[in-house]
């Protein structure tokens, strides 16, 4: 019966101990979780704005594509 | 008159035992308290109608051969159902609020302090006569106080199946008498300016932090403790389901369909192991108090540990948020909400009591774990 106690306060210390040990490993994980994939998708904007910079560009180009097209189709029919 | 005779010896008024006709009126007892009182109907009403089939004279549904036998040996003694369940879980579980106050894992953790009490205090009542627990019965007692049903039933399962029956009755019972046993310990330990504090708003969270963190979880658990990975690993793999937003069908059957149709098998599983023999005992009696008390010091290990991080806190924290780190999601984190709009009428805790809450099934899967590393 002492003897079991004993045993038993041993678990009590090492398994409260190994809880609180486990759940700050997993808060520091935490924080670097936070500091190296959080902060990136707090700026929704700057994607948007990269979709509509690429709209931009393929713009200019069909822009482009479409004057070469007239000045070409012009010089034929001089 | 010998046919009369034999016919009688088939029915069973004569077959009937007293310790059988007591299981059942323990199974009725358990259907009226999910029936009328609504106490975690899910499983209490499975967990009744199975006291009521295992004890049928005759019928012999609880030896082999019999159904309740098999879905005994298929779902619990292999430990599959509580697994399946906890998968559910974790499909269900929206760690958001954790991640967005991590500091709430520690609450999470101090309040698995009942479990390992309650061991103490189960050892200790082998002081008493008609007391015997061992090592093992003791830790699958203990577990109680993780105030988790999947996790106590995996480890009372795998440490001291004589006893489940019990265990997991105790367990499921306090669960629902969450919102008695909790606000008096709460009001106990904190004054009305304590229980009125606001908390800052939680930050967003973003959705690649939601899905690398159960992988995170999981990696933490393979290198430290192994022992907790059959746990933790389903419940990781439900929230990934739930989180990476690729698999809804998945997550969606996991979180309904599936943890249902586990459910009935779990209820009545569990329900078979109500047996006379094992029962009706002091035995039982000693389980359901220190049930009690398990619950009683998670609560107030929790609260404890919130003043103590309030001390030293530059942003405000409201103790009473410590006492949902037992677990028993979301009953515990709605009991929180309640008693701080008792003392501040404006002051919605539920959010914030989210984060220890689901803090606490992970530390009572971790508490299991060691347990089932120390004494498995």
């Amino acid at each position: 019966m002492q003897q079991q106690l004993q045993e038993a306060l041993s678990i009590m210390l090492t398994g409260m101990i190994t809880v609180f040990v486990f759940l700050t490993l997993l808060l520091l994980a935490m924080g670097l979780l936070r500091r190296f994939v959080g902060t990136e998708e707090e700026h929704p904007a700057s994607r948007s704005s990269t979709a509509t910079r690429t709209a931009k560009a393929s713009d200019t180009q069909r822009l482009a594509a479409i004057t070469a097209a007239i000045h070409a189709y012009r010089r034929e029919h001089e | 008159m010998d046919r009369w005779l034999t016919l009688w010896e088939s029915t069973a008024l004569a077959a009937f035992t007293w310790g059988q006709a007591g299981m059942m009126l323990v199974g009725a007892l358990l259907l009226y308290l999910a029936i009328r009182k609504k106490f975690e109907p899910l499983l209490l009403l499975p967990i009744g109608f199975g006291a009521i089939l295992a004890n049928i004279p005759l019928a012999g549904l609880n030896d082999p051969g019999g159904i309740l036998y098999y879905i005994y040996v298929v779902g619990i003694d292999t430990g599959v159902f509580p697994l399946l369940i906890f998968m559910g879980v974790g499909a269900m579980t929206d760690f958001g609020p954790l991640l967005a106050n991590p500091r709430t894992l520690l609450l999470g953790a101090a309040a698995q302090f009942g479990i390992f009490a309650t061991l103490l205090g189960a050892i200790a009542l082998n002081g008493l006569p008609g007391f015997e627990f061992s090592m093992q019965d003791a830790s699958a007692i203990a577990i109680i106080g993780g105030a988790d049903g999947p996790t106590a039933i995996f480890l009372a399962s795998k440490l001291s199946p004589d006893l489940l029956g019990a265990i997991a009755v105790a367990a499921y019972s306090y669960m629902a008498l969450v919102p008695i046993i909790q606000p008096p310990i709460m009001r106990l330990l904190t004054t009305k300016e304590e229980r009125a504090v606001k908390m800052e708003q939680l930050r967003p969270v973003g959705r690649r932090e939601k899905i690398l963190f159960p992988l995170a979880v999981l990696f933490l658990t393979l290198l430290f403790l192994p022992t907790a990975t059959p746990l933790v690993g389903m419940f990781c793999l439900g929230n990934l389901m739930r989180e990476s937003g690729v698999v809804e069908r998945l997550s969606k059957t996991a979180q309904n369909e599936l943890i249902n149709i586990v459910t009935i098998f779990l209820g009545l599983a569990v329900g078979s192991k109500l047996s006379a023999s094992e029962f009706l005992s002091l035995q039982t009696v000693g389980i359901l108090a220190l049930g009690a008390v398990a619950f009683s010091i998670g609560t107030a290990s929790g609260v404890l540990m919130a003043k103590l991080m309030a001390k030293f806190s530059k942003s405000p924290i409201n103790p009473l948020i410590g006492a949902a780190g037992v677990s028993a999601v979301p009953m515990a984190a709605r009991v929180v909400n309640k008693v701080g709009l008792e003392a501040n009428q404006n002051n919605f805790l539920l959010m914030h009591a989210m984060g220890p809450n689901v803090a606490g099934v992970l530390g009572s899967a971790v508490a299991a774990g060691i347990l089932l590393a120390l004494v498995g």
